[in-house]
């Protein structure tokens, strides 16, 4: 790809319903890099959010490390191998948070797993605010990803996916 | 008009000591590397780390560094006083844990600049298997060093290299520059 080039190109925006604990993205184009999703919004009740690719929920797959925080005196870290990756915890409306997860490889198994790094969580006393970083453990393109709350999205919810080529 | 252009990448398809992304243009205000990387095959399972340098200055005490990192229930922040080399992201080596790798995303702010350090700050890591312990085998973290002597204030970045601690890269480590505009 030549040097110089406009990238980092919006691909679609998903939006929370108020009655629907998952956001989706499908059918994303296997033509970048990397995946950025870029979010902001809230929950119904506090709880913990989650991010999963192509429907596949498969215990051991989802290898990841976290820290976190949560109030002044509360921080943590742990690891995981589960069915999904954290992305932190967000509060009821109008408290919102930001999630940013980047997501490296998503088309590229030739070599690597599709490896994520995510920044998430809201600033409000008690969320969990999160660093992780994680690995789809299978060598299979990611297609869709989910976006998956503990509650449910609330209206005022949008995630944005960008795809990122390499010069 | 957009303002997040691709500079230059490598993806390897072998080992690889190093990695130099050079002739960076002056044109743009900030730049963004995104890093994946192993550690070449044949080595054991476990962790290593990515080294950063700029203008290829490898060596001196030009690098102070503040990192804050986890693996498995352990939390640690650590400064390192101007050392030789930036050391604030990793990946995962090859062998026993093929296929992982690390996932790193790092900027460095206005780095044209004649009057500012050039600051890197990452954030990243590695979310490896349980079978050599979690110790051995996951980050997640920050990280942020600058380069503070050799002229500091006045050194334009052109050109970054990063190389692992110890052995070399493996094949699919891919490493992107990419320049951000402000106007």
């Amino acid at each position: 790809m030549p040097a110089n080039e406009e990238t980092y190109t919006w691909i679609a925006n998903g939006t929370g319903t108020g009655s629907s604990a998952t956001i989706s993205f499908t059918s994303i184009p296997q033509t970048y890099t990397d995946l950025v999703i870029v979010g902001s919004g809230s929950n119904s009740t506090q709880q913990n959010n989650w991010v999963y690719f192509n429907n596949d929920n498969t215990s051991g797959r989802y290898n990841w490390q976290r820290m976190t925080s949560n109030n002044a005196a509360n921080i943590g870290a742990a690891y995981s191998s589960g069915t999904q990756f954290y992305m932190g915890s967000l509060q009821p409306s109008p408290d919102r948070g930001q999630i940013i997860i980047d997501i490296m490889g998503y088309s590229d198994v030739t070599y690597l797993y599709p490896t994520v790094a995510i920044r998430g969580g809201a600033g409000a006393n008690g969320n969990n605010h999160t660093v992780l970083a994680g690995t789809y453990a299978t060598l299979t393109a990611v297609t869709s990803i989910q976006l998956f709350t503990d509650s449910l999205w609330n209206t005022d919810t949008t995630f944005s996916l960008f795809g990122i080529l390499r010069a | 008009m957009g303002s997040y252009f691709k500079i230059a990448s490598t993806r390897l398809t072998s080992n690889q000591g190093s990695i130099t992304l050079g002739s960076i243009p002056s044109t743009y205000k900030h730049l963004q590397l995104r890093v994946r990387a192993r550690g070449q095959s044949g080595e054991p399972g476990g962790i290593g780390q990515i080294v950063v340098y700029f203008n290829a200055i490898s060596s001196g005490t030009n690098y102070p560094r503040q990192t804050m990192t986890s693996w498995g229930s352990t939390l640690v922040a650590n400064y390192y006083n101007n050392t030789d080399q930036l050391t604030t992201m990793f990946y995962m080596r090859g062998g026993g844990t093929a296929y992982y790798s690390g996932a790193m995303v790092a900027e460095i702010l206005d780095y044209t600049s004649t009057s500012k350090y050039k600051i890197l700050r990452s954030y990243g890591g590695i979310g490896g298997t349980w079978a050599n312990g979690a110790q051995d085998d996951s980050r997640a973290g920050f990280g942020m060093g600058w380069l503070a002597t050799n002229s500091p204030t006045s050194t334009v970045i052109n050109s970054i290299t990063i190389t692992p601690d110890q052995s070399g890269f493996g094949a699919g480590t891919t490493f992107s520059i990419y320049g951000i505009k402000d106007s």
